[in-house]
């Protein structure tokens, strides 16, 4: 500053030294303003800085929307021929330049799947290294190499559905005519091709395009009935299992209540039996349906060929024990040598290289290992003969038997093939398409159906597959909760603010208050909502005050009230008949009058929270510790983004209060119309769009939100959704889902990040949407609401 | 007077408003005062809320005397005689007591009705014992050189209706009763609860050179209890008893292996007054009653030796009077004849704090020290008589000679509540309930029994907020870590280095983007064309309600890996992208004037179109920066691996040069410059301009490149052999705990992306209401400045921002006070640690966070939870107090601008 001003009094000075301009053109160039008074550079840096914000933005913004728009794109098939021999095939999810000094530690930091299960190219690092030296030299100025981030899917295969492929260790690489992509109902995607399609297990067709054209001719039909069977398990048994419980819970009741040796007691036991019976014949009802879908669905299969011919590696690994069982720790996260595949339900074993490992020994194992534990000995050559291998389930440990003496560290050498077809019920199939062969009009179809599928089914596969519609209607239902509970006390608050209370010190403090509320943090009031709401409002509502007031004081306080609340009517009517606000014993009254009320307020709360003959709505849950209310649920989280969202509504409805032109109130005065019906009439409907942009704001806010929604209700995964088509239909005590939470679940504690990724895109691009939709709307009104107040100004 | 002749028509209204309309008013009139007064009120209570549920944490406790009775073992036992040792259950219903002559009595805790009373060793004479925490188990050691181990345990046993005689069944929920040898309790679940006291001993063994054992003290561990004696003739042993059982017999052999330390008796001394063994036992402290204490350390079995000497009472003529364990045995426990009670535990020797230790002869140590970390101060001059110790907590209740108690939490210094003895004889005996519930005292005549509740003693305004000494710390500590793995682990609640977090957050992303946030609106108001201005304004008004989960996640997930792969690169744009604008304006300063003025419309989109070419020279430098001065490797050289600290130096400075450089050019060059060229053209002045720039950036590079070489240590070596300053930012400013070092090791969640994210967040919000505060600034002003001839930039600077600046200032604090309770940014990109580093590169842990991440899983009520809801009101505290400076600011502004 202090630098700027002081150039800002020379410029000044000078221009006062120099003489008044008289007339000619040189003398006015001259005395254009000095060069440093324009102070271009510093103009400059202040533009860099909105530049780089709108930058920032329009990056951010691109970034989302970009990844968000094309995550369900279907992208075309490779298959890479890699040196060593080993064949992927899979879409391109992304590709990147690294250094090729460095090339594995720059993507690992962050991805836990990656780091879990290093791919397979990547795995064996000595040919890799060479031939990215060998591309270093042609990659040119900067260094850098290419690799793409590959598809392969089958994660039961390989263990990890991406693989990073360098580009400068392919050989070849095509476009297959007839891969397919499968989206699969359990274990995530699949790449391959088709090779033969089953009926009653009569194999049909066996050339790609055969099998292809069965699959779409039998598909469509599978679905249908898989879909007939989901909502036969989800609303037809989901009904009969909610009475059941709604009579058990009522047995349970009955008990607290009465005890076990009462009418009552027995008449609900009674009940509860009959329920069971039917129960238990509508499930069979039930059952029956869905077996004969099933059936149905069961006699089509799929056959794909999900080949990767892998060159036959000859590594060694180093057991750890010595005979008669030889034990070895499979890879550690990160390890290098090792790991096992599902081929056609049994177990192959792969090793790969212990580069300390010496090479003294010899011995050539394959092993076929089923998935219950038990392995069969395929083939043995060498020295050492196996009689069986056992693996443990989650296939990081392998115990060896072997009949012969073997010394201790003997090298193994393993080796692997990898041809194998696998077979799938066309049930288990959510959508398949051959990725090479499709149109641009099929692709925007299957574009729009994924899209659909996002926003109309449940999550599957640990919520990063499927669809996310909990989270949209736990999020619709949460906000407009929120909506209801937050606009009317927000409007009756700034009415009292703006039309009511007298300006004072007190007001202005309150206003403070308010405005400041706006900008305590989100988590304070998630802090508060669990503490007060789920803690001690949830546990009243479930099992009642936990101090009653004994019975002869709480009903003399209800008599108290009854007397108060008469005579503070009979002062109020006292308050009403006098005229003349200015003589002080009015205003006492008045005073009193008001202190009654409180008191009565006061005295109704106390016996509200001491009722000794309330025993709570929901006893028999919480007797069983499955609480109702004392958890968090969406009414809770509702009330707590209604507080937090309370100061937008307020401050945006006193905004639009204030806008109300005086002279219209005072024309409504002058018509003789009283307060109210001015403010009714006259000042609500003006303010109503600045309202409706306070209500828009709010939900804004509020659908944004995160932090206290962690603590109030949201989850990870809701099974039931807090809107449903049984009664109550809102299930205001329900957990719920949240699309916010979901981007923090899937995005950062799901296990497979860089799988997950697609999807926290898509969610996020459809809560950015969403939100933005809400504001750009309250934009809108608020341009509306200017225009029209212009006209309606006197 | 008279009305009917004003109305025109001669008709006159009713001018009674009808009782519906009143009845209306009156209506929405109440409604509307009460319900908005309760909105108001809801709101506000908030507040109160977490006041209400923080405020137990500092509540004291409370103690209620239950029962008091003369001793029930006076009667076969003379009235001086005190037991050695007395326990209750965890009912608080049943205690026992051991006395000196072997004599045990079981009692009820109530009305002090002796149940049970039995002499253990009938044939021998009991001369010392040792009694464990809470197994029950015990040592004896006999007169004739024996020594036997021993449960003495409470056995709880549910008896229905049925077992029980008839007298009993008139029992009310919750009596206690004597039945035979055991205590009955009615429980509220119709059935009784049977206590009794189980004893079972062991055979004795014997020393290997029998001789009465006059100490004894013992510890269990897995293989069997160790246990430290001193002997009759002056020996001090480490014996350990093993157990053998033979399979075949079931016969169980007890075998004594007993192991003889270096131990001489001092040439003026006794016998020591305390022997003790510490609970890994690898240690065993010997100690007099005048404060003298020999340390053994018997980590090497076949050499155990004297390690240090220490002198506990270095007062002359005062005496120690009570000496004991905490929980766990690891810290010693002492009470002088002053009144003070002293807790003792070692650290290592090299990061001791200077405590008060009077080292009394030098020996050759094991590399620790005792040290006094807490010092417990009494009632004025009364001795120190026994203690009674927590079984579940770091809590110390502590006898005096007046007959007052005191019980404290150690760790936390506090004092949680204070009583006395009716009859003010000194305590004898002091035993805490195993639940910390209660306080059993036994004096001289009566045994005295209180019921307590401690409510959260761990937590005092000192311990959550100055640092604290937390038993095996070499020091004093702010630490936050409220869970662990293990069960003996002591919960630490100092918030500091959670709010340290918070203003680490806070500054950090301040600091990138409040400079950044107000430069936008500044030139948005004053610059941008209007029609652009109503482009770009709401768009970045609509980034303020981008959900911040969002944020979090392009932090974490997408930004973090790419700053950790580039971190040359983004240190270079911070340089290259102001040097870019600054060389761009020189360079459109060489435009002819006509040129300029046509042009300056669309100087945004030059501005625009030169940020890209910044960022590439930034990309393309950041190698080049990487092997020129970070030594090729920049996480290492951050790490401190490599390198020196004058690279560093050169980077924090390089800000400060160039603020100097500028103060220089427009203090001495600027005025001289212009006087000279008051008659140039503008094309002469401009190339003037443009080789003033260089030369400044050249000077500043040097001026930076100096300091940091100076500071770093490099020209001194031309001078003297070793450097008198040789600083190092990575890590050399450590302050009592705080590391104020701005750069350091790297870590993929660092402050860095949050700063640059959190960006995001806060750059919006103070945009707007900068940019309305500077609209705000009326025309007329502007129009005045222009008019008298001054630029526009002069008119920006001189006059508009001065004007406006209350309302920067209250953009800035609002901003601020987004920036410390933001949540989700910094719980997924921060790392989450809670740590007291300023580094950059480093994360952080903010009270936000936290909170987050604690509260679904703290116990409601407990220290936990309220702990959880204090850092909500701190949090609460911090924001409300910012905001309504804010506010404050802003409505003095306003009624300002009102005026101009």
């Amino acid at each position: 500053m202090t630098t700027v001003s002081r150039q800002c009094n020379q410029d000044r000075g000078s221009a006062r030294a120099t003489p008044p301009a008289v007339s000619g053109t040189t003398r006015r160039k001259r005395r254009g303003p000095s060069l440093t008074a324009h102070g271009e550079p510093m103009v400059w840096l202040i533009g860099g800085g909105l530049a780089i914000c709108s930058c920032m933005i329009l990056a951010l913004l691109a970034l989302v929307v970009f990844n968000g728009a094309a995550t369900f794109w279907p992208r075309a098939i490779v298959e890479l021929t890699i040196a060593d021999g080993q064949v992927v095939m899979g879409p391109v999810a992304r590709g990147e330049y690294f250094e090729a000094g460095a090339p594995a530690e720059a993507d690992v930091v962050d991805d836990p799947a990656s780091e879990a299960a290093p791919a397979p190219a990547a795995a064996s690092p000595a040919p890799d290294d060479e031939l990215v030296t060998e591309e270093h030299a042609e990659a040119g100025v900067l260094g850098l190499v290419r690799r793409d981030l590959i598809q392969v899917g089958n994660r039961e295969l390989f263990g990890t559905p991406f693989q990073w492929v360098s580009r400068a260790s392919v050989e070849s690489e095509r476009l297959p005519q007839w891969a397919i992509f499968v989206e699969r109902r359990t274990w995530g995607p699949m790449v391959g091709t088709p090779a033969a399609f089953i009926i009653d297990g009569e194999e049909v067709a066996s050339t790609p395009a055969e099998v292809w054209a069965m699959f779409e001719q039998h598909h469509p039909a599978v679905r249908q009935r898989h879909a007939q069977r989901r909502v036969l398990e989800r609303v037809d048994s989901g009904g009969v299992n909610d009475r059941e419980e709604a009579a058990r819970l009522n047995l349970v009741q009955t008990r607290l209540r009465y005890g076990t040796d009462s009418d009552a007691y027995a008449a609900a036991m009674q009940e509860l039996e009959e329920v069971r019976a039917w129960a238990q014949q509508r499930h069979a009802e039930i059952r029956e349906q869905i077996d004969l879908l099933n059936d149905q669905n069961d006699r089509y299969r799929l056959v794909t060929d999900t080949s990767r011919v892998e060159a036959v590696e000859q590594e060694s690994v180093a057991w750890t024990q010595a005979t008669p069982t030889l034990q070895a720790d499979l890879p550690t996260p990160g390890g290098d040598f090792a790991r096992w595949r599902v081929v056609d339900g049994s177990l192959s074993i792969r090793i790969e290289a212990e580069p300390e490992a010496e090479d003294n020994g010899e011995a050539t194992l394959i092993l076929a290992a089923h998935d219950d534990g038990a392995g069969t000995l395929v083939q043995t050559a060498g020295s050492a003969r196996l009689v069986s291998g056992v693996l443990d389930r989650r296939g990081n440990r392998v115990t060896l038997e072997v009949d012969a003496d073997l010394p201790a560290n003997l090298p193994v050498l393993a080796s692997y093939d990898m041809q194998q077809q696998r077979e799938l019920g066309l049930d288990q199939i959510v959508r398949a398409y051959p990725a090479n062969q499709l149109t641009l009009t099929r692709k925007a179809g299957i574009y729009l159906d994924r899209w659909w599928e996002f926003l109309t089914e449940r999550p599957r596969e640990a919520n990063t597959e499927g669809g996310v519609l909990p989270p949209i209607v736990g999020t619709v239902t949460m906000t407009l909760l929120m909506c209801f509970l937050v606009v009317p006390f927000g409007v009756l608050a700034a009415l009292y603010l703006r039309e009511y209370a007298k300006a004072g010190p007190i007001v202005s403090a309150v206003r403070i208050a308010v405005n400041n509320l706006a900008g305590v943090p989100s988590i304070v009031f998630g802090v508060f909502g669990l503490g007060f709401f789920c803690y001690i409002v949830g546990d009243f509502i479930d099992s009642g005050p936990t101090h009653a007031a004994p019975n002869y004081q709480w009903i003399t306080a209800l008599a108290a009230l009854v007397l108060v609340t008469l005579v503070a009517a009979g002062a109020t009517m006292l308050r009403l008949r006098a005229t003349d606000d200015r003589q002080w014993s009015v205003r006492m009254l008045g005073y009193v009058t008001t202190g009654l009320w409180i008191v009565v307020a006061g005295v109704v709360l106390w016996l509200v929270i001491r009722n000794p003959f309330f025993g709570g709505f929901f006893p028999a849950q919480a007797a069983e510790g499955t609480p109702v209310f004392n958890k968090g649920g969406v009414l809770w989280a509702s009330l707590t983004l209604a507080l937090l969202t309370l100061p937008v509504v307020i401050v945006a409805t006193e905004e639009a209060l204030a806008a109300v032109p005086g002279s219209m109130r005072e024309g409504s005065y002058a018509c003789g119309a009283s307060k109210w019906q001015t403010i009714r009439r006259i000042v609500l409907p003006r303010a109503m769009p600045g309202i409706m942009t306070g209500m828009i704001l709010a939900m804004a806010r509020g659908a944004g939100e995160v932090a206290p929604l962690m603590l109030v209700g949201a989850v990870t995964m809701a099974q039931e959704l807090p809107v449903s088509g049984s009664a109550p239909f809102l299930h205001l005590d329900r957990s719920f889902m949240h699309l916010g939470f979901h981007i923090y679940d899937v995005g950062f504690q799901s296990p497979d990040s860089e799988g997950a990724k697609p999807m926290v895109y898509t969610t996020t691009l459809l809560l950015i949407g969403i939100i933005a939709m809400l504001n750009v709307s309250a934009f809108f009104l608020r341009t509306r609401l200017r225009r029209r107040f212009a006209e309606a100004q006197f | 007077m008279n009305e009917q002749a004003r109305t025109l028509t001669g008709w006159q209204r009713r001018r009674q408003t009808t009782l519906r309309v009143t009845i209306g008013d009156v209506v929405a009139r109440s409604l509307i005062t009460f319900g908005g007064m309760a909105t108001i009120l809801a709101v506000l209570g908030v507040c109160l809320f977490l006041v209400w549920e923080a405020a137990p944490l500092f509540f004291a406790g409370e103690s209620r005397e239950q029962a008091a009775y003369s001793q029930p073992w006076d009667n076969p036992a003379p009235a001086t005689v005190q037991p050695l040792h007395l326990a209750v259950d965890d009912h608080r219903t049943l205690a026992w007591a051991v006395m000196p002559d072997g004599q045990l009595h079981v009692f009820l805790l109530e009305t002090g009705e002796l149940v049970h009373q039995r002499q253990l060793f009938p044939a021998r004479e009991m001369t010392a014992a040792s009694f464990g925490e809470r197994g029950g188990d015990a040592v004896f050691g006999f007169a004739n050189g024996q020594i036997q181990r021993g449960d003495i345990t409470f056995e709880t046993q549910f008896l229905n209706h049925d077992d029980v005689p008839a007298s009993y069944h008139d029992m009310a929920v919750n009596e206690v009763r004597a039945y035979e040898d055991a205590s009955l309790l009615m429980t509220p679940g119709d059935q009784f609860r049977l206590r009794r006291v189980n004893v079972s001993l062991d055979e004795p063994a014997e020393l290997s050179e029998p001789s009465a054992i006059v100490r004894l003290s013992h510890t269990m561990r897995r293989s069997g209890p160790m246990i430290a004696s001193y002997t009759e003739d002056g020996r001090l042993l480490l014996n350990e008893i093993r157990q053998r059982r033979n399979l075949m017999t079931g016969e169980v052999r007890v075998e004594l292996r007993d192991r003889e330390l270096p131990f001489r008796l001092p040439a003026d001394r006794d016998a020591p007054d305390h022997v003790h063994i510490v609970g890994l036992g690898d240690n065993i402290f010997v100690v007099w009653d005048d404060g003298l204490l020999l340390r053994y350390d018997l980590r090497d079995r076949n050499d155990p030796r004297v390690v240090e000497a220490v002198d506990l009472v270095p007062e002359q003529g005062e005496r120690l009077t009570a000496t004991g364990f905490m929980l766990g045995r690891h810290s010693l426990v002492t009470g002088d004849s002053l009144g003070r009670t002293r807790v003792w535990f070692r650290v290592p020797v090299d990061e001791a704090d200077d405590a008060d230790v009077a080292v009394v002869a030098e020996v050759e140590g094991d590399g620790l020290r005792m040290v006094n970390a807490h010092e417990l101060p009494g009632p004025e001059a009364v001795g120190v008589t026994d203690f009674g110790r927590s079984l579940r907590s770091r809590m110390l209740a502590i006898g005096y000679a007046d007959g007052s108690i005191r019980l404290y939490h150690v760790t936390a210094n506090n004092l949680v509540l204070e009583t006395r003895a009716a009859g003010d004889r000194p305590i004898d005996l002091l035993t805490m309930a195993p639940r910390d519930n209660g306080i059993v005292a036994v004096t001289d005549q009566r045994v005295h029994d209180w019921a307590i509740s401690t409510r959260h003693p761990a937590i005092t305004a000192r311990s959550i907020f100055t640092p604290v000494w937390y038993e095996d710390y070499t020091r004093r500590l702010h630490m936050w870590q409220s869970s662990a793995a293990t069960d003996d682990f002591e919960p630490k609640y100092g918030l500091v280095p959670l709010i340290f977090g918070t203003l680490k957050a806070t500054i950090y992303s301040m600091m990138f983007g409040l400079p950044l946030a107000l430069l936008a609106a500044v030139y948005t108001s004053e610059f941008l064309h209007r029609k652009v201005r109503a482009k770009i304004k709401p768009v970045i008004e609509m980034m303020a309600s981008l959900p911040s989960v969002v944020l979090g996640f392009v932090a974490a997930l997408v930004i973090a890996p790419i700053v950790g792969r580039f971190v040359p690169v983004m240190l270079l744009t911070f340089i290259t992208i102001p040097l870019t604008y600054l060389v761009c304006a020189h360079l459109w300063q060489l435009l002819p004037y006509r040129w300029h003025v046509r042009l300056s419309e669309w100087r945004f989109s030059f501005i625009l179109a030169s940020t890209p070419v910044a960022l590439s020279l930034a990309l393309l430098g950041g190698p080049v920066i990487e092997w020129l001065i970070f030594s090729g490797d920049t996480r290492g050289w951050l790490g401190g691996q490599v390198g020196t600290g004058a690279p560093g130096w050169f980077m924090l400075l390089l800000p400060v040069s160039a603020l100097l450089v500028a103060l220089l050019f427009s203090m001495v060059i600027n005025p001289r410059l212009r006087q000279m060229g008051e008659d140039w053209p503008r094309s002469k002045l401009a190339p003037l301009e443009l080789a003033k720039f260089a030369g400044g950036v050249a000077l500043t590079v040097a001026l930076a490149a100096f300091a940091g070489l100076l500071l770093a240590g490099y020209p001194w070596h031309w001078f003297a052999a070793t450097p008198p300053i040789a600083l190092d930012p990575r890590g050399s400013f450590v302050i009592g705990g705080l590391d104020l070092s701005p750069i350091g090791a790297y870590a993929q969640r660092n402050a860095l992306v949050v700063g640059f994210v959190m960006g995001f967040a806060i750059i919006p919000i103070i945009y707007t209401i900068a940019e309305d505060a500077l609209n705000a600034v009326p025309d007329h002003l502007r129009s005045a400045s222009l008019g008298a001839g001054a630029t526009p930039w002069q008119t920006a600077i001189r006059l508009v921002v001065p004007t406006a600046m209350s309302g920067l200032f209250s953009a800035s604090m609002i901003g601020l006070g987004r920036a410390a309770g933001e949540t989700m940014i910094v719980l997924m990109a921060a790392g989450n640690t809670p740590v007291l580093e300023m580094n950059i590169f480093n994360g952080f842990r903010t009270l936000s966070a936290n909170i987050a991440v604690e509260l679904p899983e703290a116990a409601a009520g407990g220290t936990h939870y309220r702990m959880l809801f204090m850092a909500a009101l701190v949090l609460f505290t911090l924001t409300f107090i910012v905001n309504t400076v804010a506010e404050t600011v802003r409505l003095r502004f306003r009624k300002r601008a009102f005026q101009l």
